[in-house]
Parts: C-alpha cells; structure tokens; sequence
C-alpha cells in the first residue's frame, strides 16, 4: 500500500541513489564521535550462560573504547567502500548494509551497556527475551502477509490479537483446559477477519476503514465483557491454565541458542512451523501462486479461472486462524488473565513488521525479531540503570520502526493489486 | 430543488444555453463531474481508477426523478438512519444479555419467561434513557439550567471531537489516512498548554497565542508525517501510529521536567492555566459548554471553504483521487501530502486547545483522552466531508457525554458506546448490508462481487503506480 | 478440497452451533424463585439517609490497587454502618469533572476521590459545594474546610520491606520496578531503597538495588498499569542479572511478576517477590507462597474511617496521614514464608518500626507527605 514512485530517469543512464552511501557516511560518523571517542572507560560483561547450564561459556568481557573504535573505523570504512560503488555507477553490493548494520549492533550495545552503572549484561537473558516479545508480532506479521498477498489489507491485526487473547482466557478459564482455549482463539481470530472479508470482498468497503473501525468494536467489546462480566468472577471467567513449556530434549542444551530457540510452549513451536509453512507454501505451491496473482494482477488470474473474491476471502479468513493463535500467546503463555486493550498497539507493530519485511514470511520474521529485541533492551536498560530517562527508552521499539519504515526500507513495493477491490466485469 | 429554480436564468440566447435555474445547477455540476474525470484520468491517458478515492460513499444514491416514496426508501439518509437504530438494537442485547439480574432470571426462563424478558428490557432500555437524559434534557432536573445541561455537555464533548474529525477528514480527502490525530492533540495541548501556564499576558492576546501555539504544535507533529511520506514514501498508517505512541512517552518526560510540573510537587500534572489562556465560558459559569464549540463551528466553515472553492483544496482533492494522474496534471503531490497533514494536524491541535483551555484547564498525559481516535469514527460517519463531520461529531458527542451519565446511574460500562459507535460506521459504510436486512429496495446498483457493479466507494490510497 | 473443506466446516459449525443452543437451552431450565424475593429491601439501620459515594480516576474499580481498595472501603461503609453508596468510574481524565458533578447532583453526603489527578476537579467542586464534604486520597494539595487528604507515609513501611528483602536475599541483589514514574510509585522505591541503605549501613552489607536509583530518581518502569507481560519481562530481566527478591509496584502489572516468580521457582531458583497495596497473600491470587511479605497501605480501612466520622457529625480536614504508628501502611505478615525470616531479624523489623514511630529514624522520600 505504500507509494511506489518511478526513478526519474535522465538520458537514459541509471539512476546513482546516493541516499544509501550518505546514510551510511553520516551514521558512520556519529559512531566515531559516540561510540570511539565517546566510548566509557570501562569493560563490558557479556554474559552467555548462567552456571546451572549443561554447556557452560565463560563470558565475553570486551573493553568498550576498543569496540567502539574498531567498530567505528570499519564502519567508515564500509561507507567509504558504497560512496566509491555508487560514485562509479556500480551497485552497492547487498552485504555492505547488513555488516554495516550487524557493526553499528555490537558497537551501540558495548556502548550503552558500558555506559550503565552495571556493565554487565545476561546476553542469553536479552536474546531470549526479545524471541518472546516477539511471538505476538510474528503471528500478526504471518497474518498480514496471507492478506495482503492476496491483495486484500489487514488494518485489524490488532483486533485479531486482542480478540484471540480474549477468547483464550475465556474458553480456557472455563473449560480448565489450554489447548480448548488455543482453538477458542483460532476461531476469534476467525470470526474478526470474517466481518473484516464480508465487508471489504463482498461490500466492498474501503478496506482500511473497515481495519481501523473493528479494532475500535473488538476493543470495545472486549472492553465491556471484560468489566461487566470477566471482573465480576474472575475465577470462573479469567483464570486460564496456562500453556506448558515443553523442551526438546537435546536442542535445548545448545549454549545460547538453545534455550532461546528450543524451550517454547507449543504456540512458540507453531510460530515456526507457520513462518516455514506460510513461506514454502507461498513460493513454491499451486495455492501460493495464485494467492500472489490474486494480489499482483487480479485481472489476469481472473481469466485464468482463479476466483478472486473467493480466494481472497479463504486466505482472509486463514490469516485470522494465524493472527488468533497470536493472541492466544497473550493469555496462555506471557500472563494469566485477559486485561484490557492488553495487545498494547502491538497489532500495528505487527503490521509495520510486515512492511520492513517486504512482504515476506521470513523478512517480517525478521523485523518482528529486530522490534522485540529492541524493546527487551529497552527494558534491560532501564534496570542496568542508564542515565537516558525512562520514556525516551519506551520510546525506543517506536522510534526504530519509524527509521525502519522510513529511512530504510524506503519505498518498498506493496503487491499491485492490494487494497483495490477486485470488482469482476 | 426550489420551485425558483423553474424561472428562466436569462433570455433564451438559443439551443445549448441554459434556460432555467435548474438546467443551470446541471450544467455546472456536469462540468465539476467532466473536471474531475479529467484530474482523475489525466485527460483521457489514463485509464479511470476502479474506485474513487474520495470520501466514503453510501452508495448511488436514488434517481432524482424517481417518485418520492422510492426515493426515500433507497435513499441513504434512510440508510444512515437504519444503521443507527440496528446498531442500538444490538449494543441493547449485547447491555441485556451482560446484566445480572438478567443472568439470574435466566437461570429460570422457563418457567417464567416474563422475568428475563422484562429484566432485558429493564437492562437495555435503562441504559439507553439514562444515555439520552445525559445527552440531551434531563427530565429530572430540578431548574432549567440542570434540564438543558446535558444538551451544552454533549456540545461541549463534541467540540475536541469535530475539530480533530475535521483534520481526520480533510486528510481522507488528500488520500491520507490519518491515525495520529491522538498524538497531534497531545503535542499541540502541550504547546498551547505551555504558553498558557509559562506566560502572562492579557486576556485577548493570551488566549490568541495558546490557539495559535496549538495549532502549530499539531502543524509540526503531522506535517512531519507529510515529509516523511512524501520523501520517502512510507506508509502514512504506520508513520501516525507509531508517532502518537512516540507522543505519549514525550509528554509523559515534558510531564517530568520540573518546567512542567507544579511547584514544589513532582506530581506528573501541570500548573494550572492562567485565567487569561482559557475559552470563556459561552452560557455563563452554570455550564462547561466554551467558546472553542465556536472555533469548531469556525474551523468546519473554513474547511469547507478549503475543500470546495479554494485551488489548495482542489489539488488537494485532486491527490487524493488519483496522485500519479495529479502528478502528471501538474500539481506538487509531495507539496501536497505535506499541506494535508500539516493542515490535519492543526485541526487537531484546536482540538487539544479546547481540552486545555477549555474543560480540563490543565495539561496532563491523558487530556486527550481517546479523542484522536474517536475522531477517526466521527470522521468516517461523517463522510470525510466538513458538515458531515460536524454533524456525526455532535452525535458521537452525545454518546459519550450520555455514556458517563449512564455508567454513572446505571452501572453499565461507557465501553458499550465504542461498540455501538463502531457497529454505526460498520453499517454505513455496507449500506447494500443493511438493505438486505430491512429487505430495502436497492436503487438500481446491483452489489459487488459477482455480476458487474458500479458501486462507488472509497479505494485506498496511494496504491496507484 | 476446498468442498470438503467446507463440509467440515459448516459440519462442526453446525454441531457446535447445536451444542451452544442446548447449553443455553439447558440453563433456563432451573427453578423460579420464591414470588417476593425480589424487590430491594430498605436498610433498617440509622444512617440509611447518608449516600457515601467515590469517582475513581482512570484506573477503574477494578485496578487491584488504590482504585479498588477504596472502593471496598466503600462498600464496607456501606455494611457496616448502613449506608447508602454511590460510585462513578472514570474511563479517561476527561470523565472526572462530570462524574463529580454527578455524585453532587446525586445529593452525596461524601464523596470520595482518588488519585491526585482528581485534586483540581475536588477543589472546585468543594469551594461551590460548600455543604457537601470531600476526601481525596493519595493527594495533599488542597486546604478547604470540607476536603479531607488522605495520605500515606508508604515509604516507612517500604523501608521495612527493604530491610527485610536485604537481609534475606541470597545473592546480595534485589529488584524493584514501577508502572509511571509518579509520587505514589515512587514513594515506595524510595523507601525500598532507603531500607536497603540502611541494612548495607548496619552491617557493612553490599547488597545491590537494581530498577531504582534514588539519587536520579530514575529506574525501570512499564509506562502503565496494564502490560503484565511486560512485568513478567522486567522480572525474568532482574532474575537474570541475579536478583532474587522482586519488589513491583504496577498494580496488576505485578501478576506478571507472579508468574515469573513461579516459573523461576519451578525451574529451580529460589525467588520471591514482594506485593504491595495490600496482603498479596489473600488478594494476589496466585504464587501465595513466593511472596515474602507486602507493603500495605490500606486504603479501604482509612476511606471507611473517614465516612464513620462524617457519619457521626465529626468530619473535619484535617489530613489523615497513615503511618505506620496508626497503621495506616504496615508490612505484612510472612505467612508462608515464616521459616525464611530468622527470629532475630524480626526481632529487628520491630525495633526499626518503633525507630521510625519515634521519629529515631526517618524515611525520607520526595514524595513523602510533609
């Protein structure tokens, strides 16, 4: 949905953006003058395991004046590497952004971590936390993608979640049993992409109004049970089990990654296998190509013998089936109990996750990790004891999905035909 | 249609020229019609948009020569009329089917119906009159100020609420969707609440610079939304939602510097706003009802004005149709998405004025309440256009005024007006919907979706090129 | 497949519907009862005449803190003494002035206010309302012959807390993290802080505070009283830079402390939290036996104080102060956690109370009342 514009092009010679080479010059030296020369004096203290682990690592204890240089001066060095490709015409290889990006990571952390009153940081701690903040926003991404590859917007990610997470504790708390409470939030989500497929496929309503007007009604709904009848006994109405955390017996004792990756509750081990399904399926099955005709060029996979409205208004209704397990997260696993407006706009995040990811299952994958991540630090931060005040680092996840959305990704290409009804005849 | 309009314009000068005043209002909205179709087209190069972005559209509405009856009963006011009363009716069952004493007589339903039945009634039509004496008269007011207060209250709410639906709205029409205004009503409270609290100046000028400071502190916070837009192409939806959570926490700092806070307390709350800084009260000190309500009524005038006879809001129109064949017609669309948005936004900014200096005299984080996004519905209920948004603003004024009443005397939580409210807008927006519901007849545009359509309504925006 | 797929679907839709409606069908099916039951009764005791009443600020009723502590003192009014009881719940900020003019519409007799943010909106409402009497809790701004304060010294009690999470933590490091960083959050940091110092002071300790640092007045807080999935985050965080007694101070943002508090426990850690508030032991709901003791500030008891009095003709302004001298803030009791408080350390949690009382010690916080 975002603006595409055409490269103006003079005299027939390909456009040099320079907008990359000086990003990366201007970030580069901001790194020398904070990171290098504004580097604190101490060492840093990257912790990777804890002592009970099986595999123990030792720490990783660098001395933050010589990250900060190091890092600084490569980083310059790879800004001078795009300014020479780009002043030549060429292309500014792939890789440069990504070690750029990786560099400015460890230099930002060693700095902000050694500047704390703590210089000592669990890194396992802060991987493993980000992975779950992130589970939410990789549901809601994975949803966002089924839509809008078929061409179809999905504003309501956060009124999917929220929906999902209000079913969840409900059907949980009254049947006493998780897994009734994970299928209570599938069909939520279901029910909430359903008025939201009715609306913009069959009446074809603006598709975006239709997003933000049922965020309003389920958390109003939402709202309203949860005073008139969830506080009023919230034994029988808000008290969930929650979802067991199940080990892979093995994995999980990989120092790091293990207990990161490999010691979910059964929505953390969907969230993979739906990240894998959704991307192999999409680009490499009959279903996946036509969803993304239907989202590039409704016309001609009409008269190929796609059904357009039909085939957007399945995969409408399956994103609610991805974006209802999402919020399922929020009642069985993070906390027990449903509490009001509890996604906390991370529905829109979701959302913003889908765009940096261009799209893509495993790009957003991605993005949601880097959002997840960004918060967690945020909040180790603050308790490391940093002298950046409090809401300036609450203001941190939001702030890098606008440089993300905005600076980086820059115009990214939404599928053709999303957010324009498709209207046969 | 006035009978006047039969009286000749001018004398006959001959075929083609218009005879009547009738024949001359044809004429002329044809041409607007063939001026559009030309933006939209670029002159005939490009092929017309599958849908009009304009504002939201109930649909074709009823021939203009069709017999009054029918013209009523397709036409959209019907339509919009329906939608309110359905979505009363559900946000009654869903009041009824929540209440306790409706649980406990269910428990017994059959054998005896008449219990639960009347306790739903009871339920759904308590709270539903509790909501009309808080937003309209007040039978059991004691003197005339307290009967006709809720009707000043529901003017007073409205206020904030249309002066932020308009930026919502005008943004619409540029093709922008505008999720921030709760943010831009934050930042330009905070401006105008900081010249009112810091300064001291005389009355006249005081209050004429917080508005001021308002607007620009709104202004500032969109456009840069615009730039960011226009320079780089991302996406407006994600832009303002993420700037408004950005806004909260600033305020929530502002909040904690002691420039802001009241001396000798570290509580998160502003010194009080001068005397001079506030609105006058417009009835008298018995109501809360502000001047700002006439800065509203000011602020729908000039945007109707912009939209509709000005060349800003013609282009601005013109973007929000079709931005590649505006382009390629000439007119600056980065210029434009800036021009919106910072327009939008010191709308929204008056919005955060009223809160300021005139109900709360203080500014705090919460003094917008959830009015950034309520004016996202007073907007879409009000069809993007200027008196639209006026008149749904007053309507969703009322609820939320007669929304404290009713929790207040009856217990039943203010979210179900953002229910009911939403329910609305779902069901204008779907008018062939509530068509089939009430078995309406439809007025000659066949719905979408299988055999030809040519329903209009709104496309997304930007999604050209 | 898309056929079958549709089968399915409306065949378990169908069955489920058929399951819904027997259900429903099932309940109406009890018996009626008795033909006069229903019908409010009238109170028969003295003082039905009085109309106690309370606005909340935008916490609602149900926060699980102040909000929902002075309303229970309310509604404890309201049995013992017999009165009548009204209560307006503020949604958003912009609610406090027409719920307050609704409860003086109503014709209170008292009407309760909470939160310092209501303090204007009371102001007003008491100087044009001069025969109806007020109290705001939580805020001391106000000085009219009819508007009690009713404010707390939290940050006494938090002290004790302190000491007590110094000297039983076994890893020398304590947690506390906040909802916003205001005065009523902030006043039991402070305190906690305070009660660390001193303990390190005493015994030539080191025991760390990590989420707060008095001097700065900056620390680790949510941004709101909701997330408490960002509490169980913050938690794990403190966990695992190795601290073992967690202190929130976030409302119902502390249940996702719980929940971290018992994950950690089952993986085999030995951590324990701190309630506050009230006894977390009666009203947290879960992990009972992880929490070590709580910071009370009973609200509910003091609110009911203050309609007694007015009740019996004897309201006056000046401002309740609850300390731990009348146990308006005390620190609850150990209950399960007994056996980890050594005798003689309560023996010392009693002499530091009476220290405090006598003014020996003092607590000092800048959100403390005067």
């Amino acid at each position: 949905m975002s603006t595409a514009t055409t490269a103006r092009v003079s005299d027939g010679t390909a456009v040099r953006s320079w907008k990359n080479p000086i990003i990366l010059s201007v970030v580069a030296l901001l790194a020398l003058l904070v990171f290098a020369l504004g580097a604190p004096g101490n060492d840093v203290t990257f912790r990777l395991s804890e002592e009970g682990d099986p595999v123990v690592l030792p720490s990783i204890v660098v001395s933050a004046p010589v990250i900060g240089w190091i890092a600084a001066l490569a980083m310059l060095a790879l800004a001078v590497l795009a300014i020479l490709r780009t002043r030549s015409g060429q292309k500014v290889p792939t890789w440069v952004p990504a070690v750029f990006a990786v560099l400015f990571l460890i230099a930002f952390l060693t700095w902000v971590v050694g500047s704390a009153r703590t210089p000592n940081v669990a890194l396992y701690g802060l991987l493993a936390g980000s992975v779950t903040l992130a589970v939410p926003l990789i549901f809601g991404s994975l949803s966002g993608v089924l839509c809008e590859r078929s061409g179809v917007v999905n504003i309501a990610i956060e009124g999917q979640l929220l929906f999902g997470a209000f079913a969840a504790a409900v059907a949980a708390s009254l049947s006493g049993s998780a897994l009734v409470g994970l299928v209570a939030a599938a069909v939520a989500g279901v029910l909430v992409s359903l008025v939201l497929a009715v609306f913009s496929i069959r009446y074809v309503v603006n598709q975006v109004i239709v997003g933000v007007v049922l965020n309003v009604l389920v958390s109003g709904l939402t709202g309203f049970l949860f005073s008139a009848v969830l506080s009023e006994d919230a034994e029988r109405w808000n008290s969930p089990p929650r979802l067991p955390v199940i080990e892979i017996p093995l994995l999980a004792d990989i120092p790091v990654i293990g207990p990161i990756l490999f010691q979910q509750t059964i929505v953390g081990y969907l969230m993979y296998v739906a990240v894998a399904v959704v991307y192999v399926a999409l680009y490499h099955s009959r279903w996946g190509l036509r969803t993304r005709a239907v989202g590039e060029h409704p016309k001609a996979a009409d008269t190929l013998g796609v059904n357009v409205n039909r085939m957007r208004f399945l995969n409408v209704l399956l994103a609610g089936v991805v974006a209802g397990i999402g919020g399922s997260f929020f009642t069985l696993v993070a906390v027990s109990g449903f509490g009001r407006d509890m996604t906390a706009g991370q529905g829109y995040i979701a959302l913003a996750a889908l765009i940096f990811g261009r799209w893509n299952p495993i790009g957003a994958f991605f993005a949601a990790l880097l959002f997840g991540f960004a918060t967690n630090l945020s909040n180790v931060l603050s308790l490391l004891g940093t002298p950046v005040p409090d809401q300036f680092l609450r203001m941190l996840p939001y702030v890098v999905t606008v440089f993300a959305v905005a600076g980086l990704v820059g115009r990214s290409r939404a599928p053709g035909a999303s957010g324009i009804p498709y209207i046969k005849g | 249609m006035t009978p006047q309009d039969d009286r000749p314009v001018s004398p006959a000068t001959g075929d083609g020229a218009p005879h009547t005043r009738r024949q001359a209002k044809d004429a002329a909205r044809q041409d607007e019609v063939r001026l559009e179709n030309a933006v939209e087209t670029a002159d005939g190069e490009l092929p017309p948009p599958a849908v009009p972005a304009t504002a939201a559209g109930l649909g074709a509405g009823p021939a203009p020569d069709a017999p009054l009856l029918h013209r009523i009963m397709t036409g959209n006011a019907l339509v919009a009329f329906l939608s309110v009363v359905l979505s009363l009716i559900l946000g009654g069952l869903l009041i009824a089917v929540t209440d306790q004493n409706v649980a406990r007589a269910s428990s017994y339903f059959f054998s005896r119906p008449q219990d639960t039945l009347g306790a739903a009634w009871t339920a759904a039509s308590g709270a539903y009159l509790a909501l009309f004496q808080g937003s309209v008269i007040n039978f059991e007011g004691d003197s005339f100020t307290r009967i006709i207060y809720p009707l000043t209250q529901t003017l007073t709410v409205a206020t904030p609420l249309i002066c932020a639906g308009l930026g919502v709205a005008l943004a619409f029409r540029a093709g922008l969707f505008n999720i921030g205004a709760q943010g831009q009503i934050l930042i330009g409270a905070t401006f105008a609440g900081w010249i009112g609290f810091t300064l001291h100046l005389p009355a006249g000028i005081h209050l004429l610079l917080v508005i001021l400071a308002g607007m620009v502190g709104g202004a500032v916070w969109a456009g840069l939304v615009g730039l960011l837009k226009a320079r780089t192409g991302a996406h407006e939806v994600i832009l303002t939602i993420m700037f408004n959570y950005i806004a909260t926490n600033l305020v929530l700092y502002f909040l904690s510097t002691p420039a802001f806070q009241r001396p000798g307390s570290t509580n998160p709350i502003s010194p009080q706003l001068d005397a001079t800084a506030l609105y006058p009260p417009l009835l008298g000190p018995a109501f809360r009802l502000h001047w700002g309500f006439v800065v509203a009524v000011l602020a729908t005038v000039f945007v109707w004005w912009l939209l509709n006879r000005s060349t800003v809001g013609f282009e601005l129109r013109a973007v929000g149709a079709n931005a590649s064949a505006a382009r390629t017609a000439g007119v600056n669309v980065s210029k434009g998405y800036i021009l919106a948005m910072a327009i939008a936004g010191a709308l929204a900014g008056l919005a955060g004025v009223a809160q300021v200096s005139g109900t709360e005299k203080v500014l705090t984080s919460g003094v917008a309440a959830s009015f950034g996004f309520d004016a996202i519905t007073v907007a879409l209920l009000g069809r993007s256009s200027p008196w639209g948004t006026f008149a749904a603003g007053i309507l969703f004024g009322a609820f939320r005024a007669g929304g404290v009443a009713m929790q207040a005397s009856t217990g039943t939580s203010i979210d179900i007006v953002l229910v009911v409210q939403s329910l609305i807008v779902l069901f204008i927006a779907a008018p062939p919907l509530v068509r089939a519901l009430f078995r309406l007849p439809s007025p000659g545009a066949p719905r979408a979706g299988k055999g030809g359509s040519t329903t209009r309504t709104p496309a997304s925006t930007g999604a050209a090129a | 497949m898309k056929n079958s797929l549709r089968k399915f679907s409306r065949g378990t839709g169908l069955s489920a519907a058929v399951l819904g409606v027997s259900a429903l069908v099932l309940s109406g099916c009890g018996a009626p009862p008795a033909e006069d039951s229903s019908g409010g009764g009238a109170s028969a005791e003295a003082g039905s005449d009085y109309l106690g009443c309370i606005v909340s600020d935008s916490g609602g009723f149900d926060d699980r803190s102040f909000n929902q502590s002075s309303y229970e003192g309310l509604k404890k009014a309201e049995t013992d003494l017999g009165i009548e009881i009204n209560q307006a719940e503020s949604q958003a900020e912009t609610d406090f002035g027409p719920n307050v003019d609704q409860m003086v519409q109503a014709g209170c007799n008292l009407t309760v206010t909470v939160g310092f943010l209501l303090a204007d909106t009371t102001k007003a409402a008491a100087e044009t309302n001069t025969d109806a009497n007020f109290a705001i809790v939580d805020d001391n701004s106000i000085d009219l012959p009819n508007v009690k304060p009713i404010i707390y010294d939290t940050a006494q009690a938090a002290f004790l807390a302190g000491y007590t999470a110094a000297a039983t933590s076994e890893t020398g490091k304590v947690a506390t993290y906040g909802g916003i960083n205001i005065p009523t959050v902030t006043i039991f940091m402070d305190g906690f802080a305070e009660g660390v110092a001193y303990f390190n002071e005493e015994t030539g300790g080191d025991v760390q505070l990590l989420g707060w640092d008095k001097e700065s007045q900056n620390g680790t807080f949510v941004g709101n009283f909701e997330d408490a999935a960002a509490g169980k985050t913050n938690t794990q965080n403190f966990i695992n830079e190795g601290a073992d007694i967690i202190m929130p101070v976030a409302g119902p943002v502390g249940s996702g402390t719980l929940d971290a508090v018992i994950e950690a426990n089952a993986a085999g850690k030995d951590v324990k939290a701190i309630w506050v508030d009230s006894d977390g032991y009666e009203t947290a709901g879960k992990g009972e036996e992880f929490i070590l003791t709580s910071v009370m500030k009973l609200m509910g008891d003091a609110v009911e104080d203050v309609i007694r009095t007015d009740v019996e003709g004897n309201f006056d302004n000046t401002p309740y102060v609850g300390t731990l001298e009348n146990g308006g803030v005390a620190l609850a009791p150990f209950h399960d956690q007994e056996a980890n408080v050594p005798a003689d350390l309560q023996t010392k949690l009693d002499e530091l109370k009476e220290q405090i009382i006598s003014g020996e010690i003092t607590v000092d916080s800048a959100a403390s009342p005067e």
